[in-house]
């Protein structure tokens, strides 16, 4: 039992960690989540992305609305990729590595998950505008689980540098 | 385990996954609606719920909750008592748990196949246990949600029942830690029961990625597993 002590810490810290992220996102309120962090950092983003590469989508930002002609696309609280966030940041603190390898951890994550997270949200608005029927598929099920691999890469991929860094120092 | 393959293998069970849970997905709910049911009636001193479920087109199940006077006042809320109320999930929402569970414990590195049909079985008793923490929730937290906004629009104060935070919580991304950890647990239970005999058994991902450093070092074999090197602070 005691060889997956390491283990069973790693799926509490996992959990703890997780948990006291989701509490502290409830905290914010709707009202400054859609007028400020949807709107000016995924929409206003996103809307400018859609309009360069289709110019005649017509992409419009209400707060936390994606607004054309088309159709329209709601981001709301769970849509920001903050979940998946606050899964590699509490799996990022769970690993036993320093202090400045959690850090950049802790960046590239969060750099990651926006960047995947805008891919998200520009896919779909396509995917509505163009196969409505896949939407729901693709929003709850297939997308998700794409990005679930490419954070499972990318966190194998810091725990194997962390531990290459480690073999480093001790060698 | 290459990162990139890691990857790859996710993607590949979560898509074969899902496959089987798009395949065996109406089975599964025609199978389980009784007791989500059972389970989603209980949650609420408010309400009872009746669930029906249309496979086909829609994949809808929907809650029809009747409202009745009790804890809840339904008069301040303009409610007349044996109200129904009526809210419907797609079934996707339903077995993404499933799909996570299973991708996790379908990437897993497991010595044999043995190993690995022993933790896909294990799997299921979880999934339905994922399931059970997260339907009845979401479905009733739906109802609650409505309940809420009715609340505030009549400005009656009304507190944040403990479901509906759970289902926020759940839908969140909260049921993706659900399913990752009971797939975590799951490995680690079938590791302590049937120990591995060689070192390719994975007992946890932090502590196979430090095998791995230990093993480019050139540790290899057993010894090289045991040991977890402490990385400096």
């Amino acid at each position: 039992m005691q060889r997956y002590r390491p283990q069973l810490s790693f799926v509490l810290v996992l959990v703890l960690g997780y948990v006291s992220l989701d509490w502290c996102y409830r905290q914010v309120p709707d009202q400054i989540l859609a007028d400020r962090v949807y709107r000016w950092a995924i929409n206003q983003v996103a809307a400018g992305i859609i309009n360069s590469v289709a110019p005649t989508a017509q992409v419009k930002v209400d707060a936390h609305r994606l607004v054309s002609p088309r159709a329209t696309l709601e981001v709301v609280r769970g849509c920001d990729g903050s979940g998946l966030l606050f899964l590699l940041v509490a799996a990022v603190l769970a690993f036993t590595a320093s202090w400045s390898h959690k850090l950049v951890g802790l960046l590239v994550a969060s750099v990651l998950v926006y960047v995947l997270n805008e891919v998200r949200v520009i896919t779909l608005y396509f995917v509505l505008v163009s196969y409505p029927r896949w939407f729901v598929p693709l929003h709850t099920s297939l997308i998700p689980v794409l990005i679930m691999a490419l954070s499972a890469m990318f966190y194998l991929w810091w725990t194997r540098w962390v531990s290459a860094a480690a073999s480093h120092v001790s060698g | 385990m290459s990162p990139a393959k890691l990857a790859l293998r996710i993607a590949l069970a979560a898509v074969i996954a899902l496959m089987v849970t798009q395949f065996a997905g109406h089975a599964m709910v025609d199978a389980l609606l009784l007791p989500l049911a059972s389970i989603t009636d209980t949650l609420s001193a408010v309400y009872t719920a009746q669930l029906s479920w249309q496979p086909g087109a829609t994949d809808m199940v929907r809650i029809t909750a009747q409202l009745f006077d009790g804890p809840l006042a339904l008069a301040p809320l303009g409610i007349h008592n044996g109200a129904e109320v009526k809210a419907a999930i797609h079934l996707e929402h339903i077995l993404l748990p499933v799909v996570v569970l299973y991708a996790v414990l379908g990437a897993w590195p497991q010595p044999d196949w043995r190993r690995r049909i022993i933790v896909m079985l294990a799997g299921v008793p979880s999934a339905l246990l994922a399931v059970a923490l997260t339907t009845p929730f979401l479905l009733a937290g739906k109802i609650e949600m409505l309940l809420q906004q009715r609340a505030a629009a009549m400005g009656v104060p009304r507190a944040e029942p403990g479901l509906l935070r759970w289902m926020l919580f759940t839908e969140g991304g909260g049921r993706w830690l659900l399913a990752i950890v009971l797939a975590l647990l799951i490995i680690t239970v079938v590791d302590i029961m049937l120990p591995a005999r060689s070192n390719t058994s994975a007992a946890g991902l932090p502590h196979r990625a430090q095998r791995e450093g230990s093993e480019r070092r050139g540790e290899r074999g057993r010894g090289a597993v045991d040991k977890l090197p402490t990385t400096p602070r």
